[in-house]
């Protein structure tokens, strides 16, 4: 073997190991990558969910306060996803003999808001519950409580929407069956 | 007063008790400003739940009641004023006698909430609900407000 020989196939050896060393740099380089993107890119998802849910809850904080007295007709809307209402700042007061998300009819509600509904025996204690209550806003089928809504109640309430139809309580949720 | 409000004290160290949580002076410098945690009655709309106390001893104590409060917005019930916290108990008004100590006045609040009268209310719409036998209203509206005031 000459002396050139030998220098060609050490420069040759020397370009495969700088090769493989400059492929392994860029491999390593890439997952590097994308091990550091990929928790990135996950808490950067999370941190838009927190910052659209801070804003979703602000903006219902700025929403009036809501008293619902379930009557009948709002009673029968059994396939209405109430519990998305639950989260609002809202309290349902159900009148005596009717169910309304009653768990010993096989509701399921989130402990965390199934507060927010109260059940009441006499109808002299639905009246009781939301003068106790002062929401902003009074949310009633008023024909179709016993003995009509007493005259007392605006003031205890700013604003007492009075609902003539199912059309007209619709328009106050408006959610899709 | 000062003898009698530091052997009270000494008492509160040894107190044991199934709701009373922590009956201490605000500051041991001062014996006169008191805090009180007591647990809601087993049973009550209040199980599960902790209430704080404040509870003020005038110079001219024991010849005149302590001052009772709970915290404001805290305590929804038929004799507790839901804004202010003041406590309608007969012992802390015309039934006080200097024989009472801090530790039996705190021991009548717990039994009241247990034990509430529509009769004498400071909170009329609790009250109300009690008066009309309601006692689903009562119980449901009691758990709103401890829940939403947890807030």
């Amino acid at each position: 073997m000459t002396t050139d020989h030998r220098r060609l196939t050490r420069n040759g050896s020397l370009v495969r190991t700088v090769g493989t060393g400059v492929v392994l740099a860029i491999g390593a380089g890439i997952a590097c990558w994308y091990w550091w993107r990929g928790p990135n890119a996950s808490q950067e998802t999370n941190r838009l969910q927190q910052k659209e849910e801070e804003e979703h809850r602000k903006e219902r904080e700025k929403e009036p306060s809501r008293c619902v007295i379930v009557t009948k007709t709002l009673s029968e809307m059994k396939d209405f996803d109430w519990q998305k209402f639950l989260k609002d700042d809202i309290v349902f007061i159900v009148v005596p003999g009717e169910t309304f998300l009653d768990p010993s009819q096989g509701f399921e509600i989130d402990p965390k808001v199934g507060y927010k509904i109260i059940r009441c025996d006499t109808i002299l204690g639905v009246w009781s519950c939301v003068k106790s209550l002062k929401k902003d806003s009074l949310i009633v089928i008023g024909d179709e409580v016993e003995g009509g809504i007493p005259d007392d109640i605006s003031n205890f309430t700013k604003n007492i929407r009075d609902v003539k139809s199912k059309e007209e309580l619709l328009t106050i949720f408006p959610i899709p069956f | 007063m000062e003898s009698r409000i530091l052997k009270e004290y000494k008492d509160s160290r040894s107190l044991q008790s199934q709701y009373i949580l922590a009956l201490d002076p605000i500051s041991t410098d001062d014996l006169t400003h008191w805090e009180c945690t007591i647990k809601g009655p087993l049973h009550s709309p209040f199980a599960n739940h902790t209430f704080k106390l404040r509870i003020d001893i005038p110079q001219t104590y024991p010849l005149t009641t302590p001052i009772c409060k709970f915290e404001p917005f805290a305590m929804p019930h038929p004799n507790v004023n839901f804004e202010t916290g003041e406590i309608c108990l007969d012992i802390l008004d015309t039934n006080w006698s200097p024989v009472f100590n801090i530790q039996y006045i705190v021991e009548a609040i717990v039994w009241l909430l247990n034990e509430p009268n529509f009769k004498s209310p400071l909170n009329l719409d609790l009250a109300n609900l009690l008066r009309f036998d309601d006692l689903k209203a009562y119980h449901d509206l009691i758990s709103y407000h401890l829940n939403n005031s947890a807030k």
